[in-house]
């Protein structure tokens, strides 16, 4: 038991010493740590096959699915001109919708998708209006990262933490939704000091000069009105799942077989755009993971961590700190399934805690620290690769400049945030 | 039967150009001889690479436009439509600079259906013709397929 306890200890270790590394793909590190504690005979490929959470992999299948028919009606293109235009020719006022838009949608979507829809397109208006699209695509990166977190659905950490922790989608609205929101507000007023005169996102711009028609942006109309009303139908069976006793998986693969049912084309195109390399990252961490659970190493973590530590407000603070520094290093998907469990077994072992604010700390912060640095979120790698396109490309060290302070200016008003309404008022 | 149809009868010779030949003068070419393929090749006739039209109207287009699928909401590009041409003229372009290195290439002795079947294939309007040791021998063009196949259209 020790020595497997040791090996298993050795093989998590390193997999997560390489997913920091990068140097292989995330997904075959996962995979292989995997498939090695399979042929190790630590775990039986039926225990693998048990371990992995469906409801997780279902929940994000499905929404994949539904971003995919939405992409093809030039919705997200419409909504971008249209902030271009309400915003007058201000700046300011441009950066904050994108802002704004950016993490509403990514609410809804996740990051990497709403970063892939509206970066281009922030690109072209800023060099359209004569500015440099450095703040604002670090601004969609922010947004992507705070927005995603506002709900059960926008965030991979989110989804695990909902379905490990039973937390319904009007939970995550609840208690997340409005603080999230906020937390945005202030940090645009935020990032507007750190730019301050070094990149333009203040002042005004001719609107006039730039001729564009936000309802040619819309390709196909009947399929909008077609992915509108099954969104409408998946949101409100998100709202109901809780009592009508439905996952949120089969809630969202539902929507998503609708609308391939609906839309009646091969299928094959629209499964294209599902990342199976994510699907297949989260297969391969849950199984590493389980196996440490069932070697009662977790336990082990667990009340390891409860020696430094036995009031709700230190563990808070300990699953802040911990969020802080493996986030950043490690991205937020392996932290939060390696924490679940961890969190599952403290809540088991101190039955008076208030387990729920363990649960919205873990998410609020490992969602905001995946902000840190351009390597802290998938979001971040891809707008950093898109700004290639660009004169300004974003950097390690370019991003770390900006990014870095406002991941600490956001982290400490979520902490403020959970320190006052979970362990002050309850 | 009719008689076989070879590249070498449908060949009409673009003047080449050289390395250090400057993009202003492979766009002249272009406009005098009626082309949108120029050959360019080194002291001995030897072809080492080729200019489409398309590869002269590319550097106009921001490389970020390769991450959006149509523009079909968009009339002009405000400040990007003046910095564009304005910015280019700076450039000193080279038919080195711009010239493709992998291309397609026939024989004078192909069939013209091999040169049909390319030119539709890969969406070409020219396509360069070389002999068995690379020596540029001229240019097989869709036009003057057609113009054999169909005549100047007189009955």
């Amino acid at each position: 038991m020790v020595n497997s306890k040791f090996i298993l200890i050795a093989i998590f270790t390193i997999s997560f010493a390489l997913i920091a590394w990068e140097k292989w793909h995330r997904t075959i590190v996962a995979i292989l740590a995997a498939i090695a504690v399979i042929l190790l005979g630590y775990i039986t490929p039926l225990e693998a096959w048990n371990l992995i959470d469906f409801n997780t992999l279902g929940l994000l299948l499905g929404m994949m699915i539904i971003v995919s028919f939405f992409r093809r009606t030039g919705f997200f293109e419409y909504l971008a001109i249209k902030a271009v235009k309400i915003s007058k020719g201000d700046y300011f006022v441009l950066f904050a919708f994108f802002f704004i838009l950016t993490g509403v949608v990514s609410a809804f979507l996740d990051n990497v998708t709403t970063v892939l829809i509206f970066s281009p397109i922030i690109i072209l208006v800023t060099q359209m209006t004569g500015v440099s699209p450095f703040p604002y695509l670090i601004g969609e990166i922010i947004a992507s990262n705070l927005g995603g977190t506002a709900t059960l659905i926008g965030d991979p950490p989110n989804i695990i933490i909902g379905s490990a922790a039973g937390l319904s989608f009007n939970d995550f609205v609840a208690n997340l939704t409005l603080p999230v929101l906020l937390i945005m507000i202030a940090t645009i007023f935020f990032m507007k000091a750190i730019f301050g005169k070094t990149y333009k996102i203040t002042g005004k711009f001719d609107l006039s000069i730039v001729k564009i028609d936000e309802k040619s942006a819309i390709k196909d109309k009947k399929l909008l009105i077609k992915t509108f009303v099954v969104f409408g139908l998946v949101l409100l069976g998100f709202v109901l799942h809780d009592r009508l006793e439905i996952l949120p998986s089969v809630v969202a693969l539902s929507g998503a077989t609708l609308l391939l049912f609906i839309n009646n084309e091969n299928p094959e195109e629209y499964f294209h755009e599902v990342e199976w390399t994510t699907l297949f990252f989260f297969g391969g961490l849950f199984i590493l993971v389980g196996a440490l659970e069932k070697y009662e190493i977790i336990k082990d973590i667990a009340l390891f961590l409860l020696k430094f530590t036995k009031n709700e407000l230190g563990l808070i603070l300990l699953i802040s700190g911990l969020s802080f520094v493996f986030t950043t290093i490690m991205g937020a998907i392996p932290f939060v399934v390696t924490m679940v469990p961890i969190i599952n077994t403290i809540i088991q072992k101190m039955p008076g805690i208030n387990g729920n604010s363990l649960w919205w700390t873990l998410s609020l912060t490992a969602c905001f620290m995946g902000n840190a640095t351009l390597i802290s979120a998938a979001a971040n790698l891809v707008v950093a690769g898109i700004s290639e396109k660009t004169d300004k490309k974003i950097t390690f060290s370019s991003y770390l400049k900006y990014g870095f302070p406002t991941t600490v200016f956001t982290f400490v008003l979520a902490l403020a945030y959970i320190i006052v309404r979970y362990y002050f008022l309850g | 039967m009719s008689e076989l149809l070879r590249v070498q009868d449908v060949l009409t010779y673009v003047h080449p150009v050289k390395l250090d030949t400057p993009i202003s003068k492979v766009a002249h070419t272009m406009k005098e001889e009626f082309t949108s393929l120029v050959p360019v090749v080194d002291d001995e006739g030897k072809l080492l690479g080729v200019i489409y039209a398309e590869d002269l109207l590319a550097p106009f287009i921001p490389e970020f436009f390769d991450l959006i699928e149509d523009f079909d909401y968009i009339t002009t590009f405000g400040v990007l439509d003046h910095e564009v041409f304005s910015d280019f003229t700076h450039k000193l372009f080279l038919a080195a600079d711009l010239m493709q290195t992998k291309y397609r290439a026939l024989k004078p002795e192909d069939s013209v259906l091999k040169a049909i079947f390319y030119l539709v294939k890969e969406k070409r309007t020219c396509l360069v013709v070389i002999d068995n040791k690379g020596y540029y021998k001229g240019v097989v063009s869709r036009l003057s397929i057609l113009k054999r196949l169909y005549g100047n259209g007189e009955q």
